[in-house]
């Protein structure tokens, strides 16, 4: 990939690679930074990605950014919110409330109440319509296992929507 | 915690997660999956819940990537490579004119000989050592840059004399 690709690329995807990280991690902030780093990274290895391969990059990279920022909340017991117990408290929260609205209020509560591991299967698979080849590569995860850990996330998902009293 | 289902909603809602898949390695018998439908109201209403779950996030928009991160974006990658190629070019020559004067130090010292009031065979090894060490450095540096006026410079001087040197 030169130059004049990864512009396109990046001007592509970014979106793309922003929400993935929002609603992952349920935070703008933290969000941009990692679509950033992604997007930065690209540049780095834009050798050896080709532009076709660019999108399904940025969102592995994207996921993995996440993963050691949701690690970090770990080891900061206080900084990962029970959404489902705050939906309240959020909503005096503009950025979250944008990225709210813009999911959807009740979807994002039902993802939000999920493990970073469901609402991963879940954004990649329905919000960015990633094929199962590339969520298993992605997750690492093999196909069947996959396949079964994403018809649990669905469940999941459907069960909090019910759990909070809403029918989706 | 869901409650436990018969076998034939168990096999209906397998069936349903592999219909919402579309995936055609799944099999899916749409025949058996509608029959139960129509005869279980629970299955019913998970069918309907899982859909809406995947049309909810399918529909979702997504979030604009803000125009300052985007620019930082920028000045990391594509405004930045000129910077870093002078860089790079300024630890080439850096590394040259380092291997030049150990080199030349090296030249100067011949191995083994007694040499008084200079420096011990033990000093002398070490700036040998140091004169390969800046010598793989740069060559990996300059081959990786593929610049052709440098690697003549690297082929035709440093090399040499850093045979010759190591001759004596």
């Amino acid at each position: 990939m030169d130059a004049s690709e990864y512009q396109s690329a990046v001007l592509d995807h970014k979106d793309r690679v922003y929400s993935f990280a929002v609603h992952l991690l349920r935070d703008p902030e933290e969000g941009r930074d990692v679509a950033q780093e992604a997007l930065v990274r690209l540049f780095t290895h834009r050798e050896a990605v080709i532009p076709e391969a660019a999108r399904a990059w940025l969102l592995r990279t994207a996921h993995r950014l996440c993963l050691d920022r949701l690690r970090q909340r770990a080891a900061r017991p206080q900084a990962e919110p029970e959404v489902l117990d705050e939906i309240a408290a959020e909503r005096g929260r503009p950025d979250r409330e944008a990225a709210g609205r813009q999911l959807g209020v009740r979807i994002e509560a039902a993802l939000a109440s999920l493990s970073p591991r469901d609402r991963s299967l879940l954004l990649l698979r329905e919000v960015h319509g990633m094929p199962y080849e590339e969520m298993a590569d992605t997750l690492s995860v093999p196909l069947g296992t996959l396949k079964a850990a994403l018809h649990r996330a669905r469940e999941r998902c459907r069960q909090a929507l019910l759990s909070a009293g809403v029918h989706p | 915690m869901s409650a436990p289902v018969s076998i034939a909603c168990a096999r209906a809602r397998a069936g349903l997660q592999a219909r919402l898949d579309a995936d055609p390695a799944q099999r899916v018998d749409t025949a058996e999956i509608e029959a139960h439908l129509t005869a279980c109201p629970e299955c019913r209403a998970v069918a309907r819940e899982l859909q809406e779950v995947q049309d909810a996030l399918r529909a979702a928009p997504l979030l604009h990537f803000p125009d300052q991160a985007l620019e930082e974006v920028w000045d990391r990658t594509l405004r930045a490579p000129r910077v870093t190629r002078v860089r790079r070019s300024v630890a080439v020559w850096s590394g040259l004119a380092a291997a030049g004067i150990l080199g030349a130090l090296l030249l100067a010292v011949p191995h083994g000989t007694p040499v008084p009031q200079g420096p011990s065979e033990e000093e002398v090894r070490r700036a040998a050592a140091e004169v390969q060490f800046v010598f793989r450095l740069t060559d990996h540096e300059i081959r990786h840059q593929g610049t052709r006026a440098l690697r003549e410079v690297l082929d035709g001087e440093v090399a040499p004399a850093l045979r010759a040197g190591e001759r004596k």
